[in-house]
């Protein structure tokens, strides 16, 4: 907190001093970014494996960063008056400063955040194995299935998991076996009356959007999860 | 893709032209709904600055429409060639819209100047003077909504674009989303940018005069920016929602799919433009007699903006997307939020850090009100690193629609109209973050250059003469 010895220092500096700056020090010792800085560091290894709060290397640096930010912060809310450029071209030049500064940080930011690769047109699969090809499409963004689905770990969890799709289709509408449960539920998405209860029934129909083909391929590819 | 642009390619070109012409029109759209509320308000209250604010500002905004034209030009040739596919498709759908458009630019154009040039002539009919400028806007947010539709469009067409009417064409499942979002960012764009004038006005000032008005102008900028920035979020995420509903294959892509740290920078740039303008108020509340009292309020609300800010950005992984897998060599429990903190990265924790931000910013302004009413306001003696701010907002206000606006565009995916239209030159791919950054800068840096020299002529020798 700011006390009013330093308040009425700082309002001395302002009115006397003109515009000099006030030294750029910290005037006291920031107790509370070092107890959370420890609690960065120090306490995820701690914290038992079962824990489920020990947060990864790329967390920590994450608020780490977030830290010596909001210090920064800080320090520029306790400055009374920073000196300012005389002449007009100054003027000038610290506002383009301030420009260049300003994005080459917001595009480094973009730059060191997590990047996905540039997609290769030659991946395209010809393959006379239908499974083969409904993988292909499962992941590609044409169908998104990826998006809401997840198999073998990789993909979203809007919609239940499909590692094992074959096994659990076969006993989801009494009297239909798991290919034709598979198709007609790829056809209909959420307007299909059978849901998987805990989800928000959000799936697409996909009877209109896919060659009845390609609902072939991923039907036969899904088969193959048992 | 009929013809490529040499050096710089199709997509680059486009991009960057596109994204200049529509930085110069959500200014000279943005800034004259703030030029005719300041010329009523000055005429209400019979505050003569506000007046003075409204025409040194309008000036600007005029020499703006020369380069709103050029670069819109230059975005039209670049489309001509590469993208004719296109552009065919378009004016097929919405023939008689592309009639409109030149017809009603050329009115606001014309309103524009009439309303700039008559406002010496007209000092003493005020009333009509202010109608001129009220038409103006409302053609301008015509030309607007026209464009908007066919923007719309290439997101979210109609079920059967073959069979639908215009009507339904133009108004597609987020042309009202649209609409709302930009017409109320154009409004803070206007406001920042008076801001950031009055900063480089007020920190070249010679007498204390001028020092007191350019620190009221930038104190005025800044609020109309605030209020308006204050209901953005909200805008956005009618707008989100339209998406959504529209398509949720499109809102995962851009939520948990390809887009989602396109998302985790939004939060960054729209954390910094809440503080930017509140560490704004509070260096400047300085400069009111009797505010003392309140700077104990300060360390906390910076506390809890800082802290709703990193929930906000808190990522739920460290992978760009969902097909990506972890790299060799590094465990997945490092990059992926532990289970217990999980609902950080949930949408209604984000929701509700950008509440409390919001919240936040809100009683910062009602205590400056206080502090304005019981206090007295020394104006023009505010510290320069307070103008600063003023600088700083609006550098991350543009870039931030630079980057959204690339975010809108690239959740078409490979198409150019979503399930219409598919997109088949060679850059028809999503383009990762680091790319997109890099043309949001150049777009941003490009933008305030051409600024500094408009307003160079408008303001500074404008001025002089
Ligand atoms: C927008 C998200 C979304 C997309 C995209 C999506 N799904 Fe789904 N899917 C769901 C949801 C949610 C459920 C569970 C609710 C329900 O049954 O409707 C589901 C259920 C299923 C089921 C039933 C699972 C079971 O256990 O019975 C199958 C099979 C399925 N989806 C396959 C697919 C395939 C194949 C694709 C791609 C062509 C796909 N989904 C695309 C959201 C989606």
């Amino acid at each position: 907190m700011v006390t009013q010895r330093e308040r009425t220092s700082g309002a001395h500096v302002h009115t006397a001093a003109g515009g000099r700056a006030v030294t750029p020090t910290l005037k006291r010792v920031p107790w509370g970014v070092i107890a959370l800085l420890a609690v960065v560091w120090a306490l995820p290894p701690l914290l038992p494996e079962g824990f489920g709060l020990r947060f990864g290397r790329a967390f920590q640096l994450f608020f780490t960063a977030a830290l010596v930010f909001s210090v920064a912060v800080f320090w520029l809310l306790d400055q009374e008056h920073i000196p300012q450029p005389k002449s007009t071209a100054g003027v000038l030049g610290s506002i383009a400063l301030v420009y260049v500064a300003t994005v080459g940080f917001l595009v480094a930011v973009a730059v060191a955040a997590p990047q996905f690769a540039l997609p290769r047109p030659e991946d395209e699969v010809a393959t006379a194995d239908a499974a083969k090809r409904g993988e292909a499409l499962f992941w590609k963004p044409e169908a998104a299935c990826f998006q809401c689905h997840t198999i073998a770990g990789r993909g979203g969890t809007r919609g239940p998991e499909l590692s094992h799709a074959a096994t659990v289709a076969g006993s989801r509408v009494p009297g239909l076996a798991a290919e034709q449960y598979l198709r007609e539920k790829m056809k209909g998405g959420a307007a299909y009356p059978f849901k998987v209860p805990g989800y928000v029934p959000m799936m697409p129909a996909f009877g209109q959007s896919l060659a009845p083909d390609q609902i072939d391929d991923l039907v036969a590819y899904l088969l193959t999860l048992k | 893709m009929p013809i490529d642009i040499p050096i710089v390619g199709a997509r680059s070109a486009v991009w960057i032209t596109g994204q200049l012409h529509l930085f110069f029109a959500a200014f000279i759209l943005g800034a004259p709904i703030f030029v005719v509320i300041c010329e009523w308000w000055g005429h209400r209250s019979r505050d003569e600055r506000y007046e003075r604010l409204a025409h040194e500002t309008m000036k600007v905004v005029l020499l703006a429409y020369g380069f709103t034209a050029i670069s819109g030009a230059a975005f039209g040739f670049a489309l001509m060639g590469p993208y004719s596919d296109v552009m065919v498709h378009l004016f097929e759908k919405f023939g008689p819209l592309f009639g409109l458009y030149p017809l009603f630019f050329l009115i606001e154009t014309v309103l524009a100047y009439l309303y700039c040039y008559t406002w010496g002539p007209l000092a003493r009919r005020k009333g009509l003077h202010i109608l001129i400028g009220v038409a103006l806007n409302v053609v301008g947010t015509v030309v607007m909504l026209l464009m908007n539709a066919v923007g719309a469009y290439m997101l979210t067409p109609p079920a059967s674009p073959e069979s639908a009417g215009i009507w339904e064409l133009v108004n597609n499942a987020t042309w009202s989303g649209l609409n709302l979002h930009r017409f109320v960012a154009n409004v803070t764009l206007g406001g920042f940018m008076v801001a950031l004038f009055a900063a480089f006005m007020f920190l070249t000032a010679k007498t204390h005069d001028d020092r007191a008005f350019y620190d009221w102008m930038g104190f005025t900028g800044n609020f109309i920016g605030v209020a308006t920035l204050m209901a953005l979020p909200l805008a956005g995420y009618v707008y989100s929602k339209e998406i959504f509903l529209y398509d949720a294959t499109i809102a995962t892509f851009m939520m948990a799919d390809k887009l989602s740290w396109f998302f985790v920078v939004q939060g960054l740039l729209v954390s910094l433009l809440f503080l930017g303008a509140n560490y704004y108020m509070w260096v400047s509340i300085r400069r009111v007699t009797g505010a003392e009292p309140y700077r104990a309020y300060q360390r906390p609300t910076f506390t809890v903006i800082l802290a709703a800010s990193v929930v906000w950005m808190v990522p739920q992984n460290f992978l760009p997307d969902l097909v990506t897998t972890a790299p060799a060599g590094v465990a997945a429990q490092d990059i992926v939020i532990p289970e217990r903190a999980a609902f950080l990265g949930l949408m209604m924790a984000k929701a509700l850090a950008v509440t409390a931000i919001i919240l936040l910013t809100f009683l910062t302004y009602m205590c400056y009100r206080r502090a304005i009413a019981r206090g007295t306001m020394r104006w023009g003696e505010i510290a320069p690193q307070a103008q600063y701010a003023l600088v700083f907002v609006p550098a991350v206000a543009v870039y931030t629609m630079g980057f959204m606006g690339a975010i809108r565009e690239l959740a078409r995916q490979d198409w150019h109209v979503y399930n219409v239209l598919r997109d088949t030159t060679p850059y028809w791919y999503t383009t990762p973050l680091g790319h997109t950054g890099v043309m949001a800068g150049i777009a941003t840096l490009v933008f305030f250059t051409v600024m500094a020299f408009i307003f160079w002529i408008g303001f500074k020798l404008g001025q002089a003469a």
